[in-house]
């Protein structure tokens, strides 16, 4: 999670002299990283205070208003605008005439025929946030004629912080800057905050709220607000909220909040709203401790019931969207309604408003399991809920509320009405481990001295004293905020490590015997294969291993053979390949219009169902397929692709067999894969206008039968006598065959039958085609006759005839 | 005849000192030699007249004077020296098919080309995984939140009885069926093969329900683990060191930040000097740069073995220890070679434009 704060806020509780930038290094190293630096400074001049005396509307323009503005000056500017929220009295920045925002110089103007002598700004022209609704409305305080940057602190360095999970307690301004004085050696300026206590009552006599220690004692149940209105907190959900406590404010006056409240938001990307609600944010960035503002005139029967819902019970939440509440949601109602989503969000209806005179602040601690699964059911995500979600110790709850009821005085003039109800169903015990430094320096591979540890883990608030047992030893107690993190000595080594700097700790590479060896897979096998394909010129692909239904129906699959993703991306992603086809089918359906043919492979895995309680046969298979525009051209080349890796991988008798539209590849009787031109049918399904060849193969067989090195045979000795015969044929009858015959019968004198070529068409008759071969023939002992050869030849121009009724050409 | 062909060889003889360039060479050659008119055919041509019992002696002085004049020419073709043959080499010529490995292969074979060496073994296993050795057996049980972080394809809606060996179900017997996020989840099926010191990579898919720019659901990882008696930080550290020393080149810096997951206790993050601005997070024009934070890439996850994983493996964290690592192999290929890919998902969109390229 990021956390974007102002540098200026994080000095306040972290001494440093360092730069921005020094101390974004610094600490990157031994703990949260600084992902970026963002410098703040005006990029504007010239901008001023103003006070809109009188709007008018503008005479030619529905949208504009003519307003006369007070900055200081004698007469007030006359200035037109767009914006819809600016009221008589508002006070908001105005750019004068020679000055400038952004790029842009502010000149005098005439908007639809009416004079206009400089502008007033949104919070987005003006570079502070990105709010760009409205004109930004300052507070009243502010004196009008004043320079901008004299009453809003701008010039500040924004560092854009990352905060790994395990580390709730430091997704604040104080916990961030805890954890930088502790790697720095500088000094943590927190105070607990300690604001006036005392209840103000009309005309009944103060009563002071208990205070014991750094927190608040106060036995759960009622509290009586000073004019007889009562608070009655009641928490049916111990397990889920393991503390609530809240506090009845009244006398509040609902305003703008001070200019540098504001900045501080604005810096983290938060939109100040109200004094009222920016304080509960502000407490968020500075605690890392969410916190609520109920309207307390709003809560029914003055009461605060944390429940779970009750079913078909409906929240209009603070984004305006109604949620139907399930029955393990926990909810904060009053007497009859949900007027919060515990930990989420709060509800419209019970919010405070700039009508609100009595408050009631919560600062509670609800189970992060339980607001994770409240959150991700509602799909409501807010600030809150992703830091109850990490897990805050519920003892956070206690300064926070205090800071809350300090600035609730300070900026609102808010007086605490009721004593503060602190419902708690735990108890807060310190937990202890036992540190072993020899563990230690094992763990880091280097000697740490006792001092160094004391002192690190001392600096981020764990207490050392040493043990009776053992002399290089610490029982080291944990603070109460790193208590969901630090399980085990293990998460302390982490923390000396990281304290004496993992820059600091030396290298080296492993010594010791090297682990026997259990290649499962024949990694050398793929590389060899993708090195001959890319050797052919074939251009290997990475296709997706989830490929869409449509995909799986149009190369004839079923959709019930495959393994189906219960949350799929998108339907393009839903079911687990059975066959790398439909993939590189697309792939040519979408590179046809650039490349009229090609030749492509894919080696990869398909995922073939197993059993309902197993996981899939992962299976390699290797797809090599030939686009262009003639069939015959890409099956040739298919079945030349063939034999040229065959040959590579030296495997030597290969047959085909014919199969429907092609043959598949043995050797022997185990069948490699098959080879074959793809059908009309499933080209058209993928729009393909090409014809395609494949050549689909078991990476498993071929890696039975694949030889890393050829079986070496003699150079002949003796000439071979090359023979060529024209024959027609019956169409159906294959190469192949014909050549079996041949070699059966001319044996042992045929060293092999090559093909020349074959023809059909004119002159040859229905049915028939014209094929030419070339039969060598040897004699491995001899130079061998031509009339010997000869009567082998004749031997088989019978025995063809005999099987194929063939006529010599 | 006789005579003509002394004449010829002497006539040959006088003339071929004229012969100063290939063009002149040519034409004395066709003057002699040529098949249709050249001096000594047309005299060949008269051996139909020659007395049968001087056949004989005119055809041997016949080649003679032919071997005469051809020697002479080959003589004079040496001097002349080579270039007679013109040919214009700006015109393409036939090239062989070139093929092309996709850009994932090539990044794959370089890693493991560094690490074998240190006697990393290579291996695979599922991309098909029950949760149970994606989370469970990496200290993240049932409703860790972290468990959200790698969002992550499920199979299953609701855990199923795992078909796998007793000994293996020690946490839980039921599990989801997951599409490996990362790459870590062979760490305990590793450990369950039993056999230590264990020292492997696992270079593989990994998916994630993410696809942007930046993001493809189907992306590639390669993991490191090395689990031994006397394994500490100081190896880890070299181990990666070395790595990134080899592969990206000794000009790059690399630091070592704490980070925190789950099955490794410390945890960091390795980060690598930016290459386009020098490790300064600022660029020439004096804006920051984009390709990084502040100087720094996120280059990879790394950390010694959580004690709870060996626990799972049913190794003796008491004996052993061990530190694993784990990077996207697409993001470091891309920081490498500052190929800048400014859309990710043209890795697995096979537009043959794009694999061409490699």
């Amino acid at each position: 999670m990021n956390l974007n704060i102002s540098y200026n806020w994080l000095k306040s509780y972290v001494k440093t002299s360092l730069t921005p930038q020094e101390f974004s290094k610094r600490i990157s190293l031994s703990g949260p990283s600084v992902d970026r630096i963002n410098e703040v400074k005006p990029n504007f001049s010239k901008v001023v205070v103003g006070q809109i005396n009188k709007i008018d509307n503008h005479p030619d323009a529905d949208k504009l208003h003519v307003c006369q503005v007070n900055v200081g000056e004698k007469e007030p500017l006359q200035i037109v605008c767009g914006a819809p929220n600016i009221k008589e009295g508002q006070k908001v920045p105005v750019v004068l005439v020679g000055g400038k925002v952004g790029d842009f110089d502010i000149k005098p103007a005439k908007l639809r025929g009416v004079e206009s002598f400089g502008m007033m700004c949104s919070q987005k022209e003006l570079g502070l946030g990105e709010d760009h609704t409205g004109i930004f409305i300052l507070p009243d305080y502010v004196k009008v004629g004043a320079a901008l940057e004299s009453v809003m602190p701008i010039e500040d360095t924004i560092l854009d912080i990352e905060i790994t999970s395990n580390r709730p307690d430091a997704m604040s301004v104080i916990g961030i800057a805890r954890e930088a004085a502790a790697i720095m050696d500088e000094k943590f300026l927190y105070v607990t905050p300690k604001p006036n206590m005392n209840i103000k009552t009309s005309g009944v006599i103060p009563a002071k709220a208990e205070i014991q220690g750094d927190g608040f004692r106060v036995k759960p149940g009622m509290t009586k607000r000073g004019d007889g209105a009562t608070l009655h907190v009641k928490v049916a959900e111990d397990k889920l909220c393991p503390r609530y406590s809240a506090i009845v404010m009244g006398e509040v006056k609902v305003e703008a909040s001070p200019l540098w409240m504001q900045q501080r938001l604005l810096a983290s990307g938060l939109r100040p709203i109200n004094n009222l609600v920016d304080i509960t944010n502000y407490i968020l960035l500075e605690f890392g401790q969410p916190m609520h503002v109920f309207d307390y005139d709003k809560l029914l029967g003055a009461e605060i019931n944390v429940r779970l819902a009750k079913a078909g019970e409906k929240i209009l939440a603070l984004d305006a969207k109604e949620y139907e509440l399930a029955i393990d949601q926990l909810v904060i109602a009053d007497k009859e309604n949900p007027v919060a989503v515990a930990g989420v969000m709060g509800g419209e209806l019970s919010a405070a408003t700039t009508t609100t005179k009595t408050i009631v602040f919560e600062c509670a601690n609800f189970n992060p399991v339980s607001v994770r699964k409240t959150s991700r059911a509602l799909n409501l995500r807010s600030e809150s809920s992703s830091l109850y979600e990490k897990g805050i110790s519920p003892e956070n709850c206690t300064a926070a509320m205090m800071r809350a009821i300090e600035l609730a005085q300070e900026l609102c003039g808010a007086k605490i009405s009721s004593k503060l109800v602190d419902v708690k169903s735990y108890k807060y015990k310190d937990q202890t481990i036992t540190l072993d430094l020899d563990k230690v320096n094992f763990a880091l591979g280097v000697k740490i001295k006792p001092g160094e540890i004391k002192k690190n883990l001392e600096a981020l608030g764990f207490e050392i004293s040493s043990t009776k047992t053992k002399k290089d030893e610490f029982k080291v107690t944990i603070p109460w905020w790193r208590d969901g993190d630090i399980e085990g000595q293990h998460d302390l080594i982490e923390e000396i490590a990281r304290m004496h700097g993992y820059h600091n700790l030396p290298t080296e590479i492993m010594s010791g015997a090297l682990p026997k060896a259990t290649a499962s897979v024949n990694f050398a096998l793929e590389d060899k294969i993708k090195d001959i394909l890319v050797g052919f010129g074939l251009t290997e692909l990475y296709t997706y291993s989830f490929i869409s239904e449509k995909l799986v129906t149009n190369v004839g699959l079923k959709l019930e053979d495959h393994i189906k993703i219960n949350n799929p991306l998108s339907s393009d992603f839903e079911y687990m390949r059975i066959s790398l086809l439909p993939g590189v089918l697309q792939v040519i359906a979408e590179n046809q219009g650039f490349y009229p043919s090609g030749k492509l492979f894919d080696l990869s895995q398909v995922y073939l169902p197993l059993g309902a309680n197993d996981l899939a046969d992962e299976k390699f298979k290797l797809l090599v397929a030939c686009f262009g525009s003639e069939v015959e051209t890409v099956a040739s080349d298919a079945r030349g692709l063939l034999d040229g890796l065959m040959q590579r991988l030296n495997i030597a008798d290969t047959t085909l067999k014919s199969i429907d539209g092609g043959s598949g590849i043995y050797v022997g009787e185990n069948k490699l894969g098959e080879i074959k031109i793809i059908e009309t049918k499933i080209l058209s399904a993928f729009g393909i206008k090409k014809a395609v060849a494949v050549i689909e193969l078991d990476f498993s067989e071929v890696e039975k039968h694949a030889k890393s090195a050829p079986t070496y045979k003699p150079i002949a000795k003796f000439p071979a006598i090359e023979l060529d015969l024209s024959m027609e044929i019956d169409n159906v009858v294959t190469f192949a065959e014909v050549a079996n015959i041949a070699s059966d019968a001319g044996a042992p004198l045929i060293e092999k039958v090559d093909f020349l070529s074959v023809y059909a068409g004119d002159k040859i008759p229905e049915g028939k085609k014209a094929l030419a071969i070339r039969i060598v023939y040897r004699d491995l002992n001899k130079t061998l006759e031509l009339a010997e050869a000869q009567k082998a030849h004749d031997k088989v121009v019978v025995e063809l005839k005999k099987s194929y009724n063939i006529v010599v050409r | 005849m006789k005579q003509k062909l002394q004449d010829l060889k002497q006539q040959f003889a006088a003339e071929k000192a004229s012969i100063k360039t290939p063009a002149d060479l040519e034409v004395v050659e066709n003057k002699y030699l040529g098949r249709k008119a050249g001096l000594l055919t047309n005299i060949m041509k008269g051996i139909k007249d020659v007395a049968k019992e001087e056949v004989a002696e005119v055809g041997t002085l016949a080649n003679e004077t032919k071997n005469y004049i051809m020697s002479g020419l080959e003589e004079i073709k040496n001097s002349l020296g080579g270039g007679s043959v013109h040919f214009d080499f700006t015109v393409p010529g036939n090239k062989p098919p070139i093929g092309h490995l996709h850009l994932a292969t090539i990044a794959m074979r370089e890693i493991e080309g560094i690490l074998e060496p240190l006697g990393f073994t290579r291996t695979r296993h599922h991309d098909v995984e029950w949760d149970y050795y994606a989370f469970e057996t990496l200290n993240m049980p049932g409703d860790h939140p972290a468990r959200d972080d790698w969002e992550t394809f499920f199979i299953d809606e609701a855990p199923i009885k795992m078909n796998l060996p007793e000994k293996s179900l020690k946490l839980v017997k039921e599990g989801r069926r997951v599409l490996t996020p990362h790459t870590s989840s062979i760490q305990v099926r590793e450990m369950e093969k039993g056999v230590l010191p264990i020292r492997m990579m696992n270079i593989s898919k990994c998916y994630r329900r993410q696809i942007d720019v930046s993001h493809v659901p189907m992306f590639h990882q390669f993991e490191g683990l090395v689990i031994d008696k006397g394994i500490n930080i100081t190896h880890l550290k070299g181990t990666v060191e070395y790595f990134v020393k080899k592969f990206f080149g000794e000009d790059r810096t690399i630091r070592l930040r704490p980070h925190h997951f789950q099955f490794t206790e410390p945890s960091f993050e390795i980060d690598i000097s930016c290459g386009l601005c020098h490790g300064t997070g600022k660029l020439e024009d004096g804006t920051s740069c984009r390709m990084c934070k502040e100087g720094w890439l996120e280059l990879a996850g790394a950390g010694m073995v959580h004690p709870n994983v060996l626990k799972a493996g049913g190794i003796d964290p008491e004996k052993y220890s061990g530190f694993a690592f784990g990077w996207g192999v697409e993001r470091c290929y891309s920081m490498k070679s500052g190929l800048n890919i400014d859309d990710l998902r043209l890795l697995y969109k096979n537009d043959l434009r794009f694999n061409e390229q490699f």
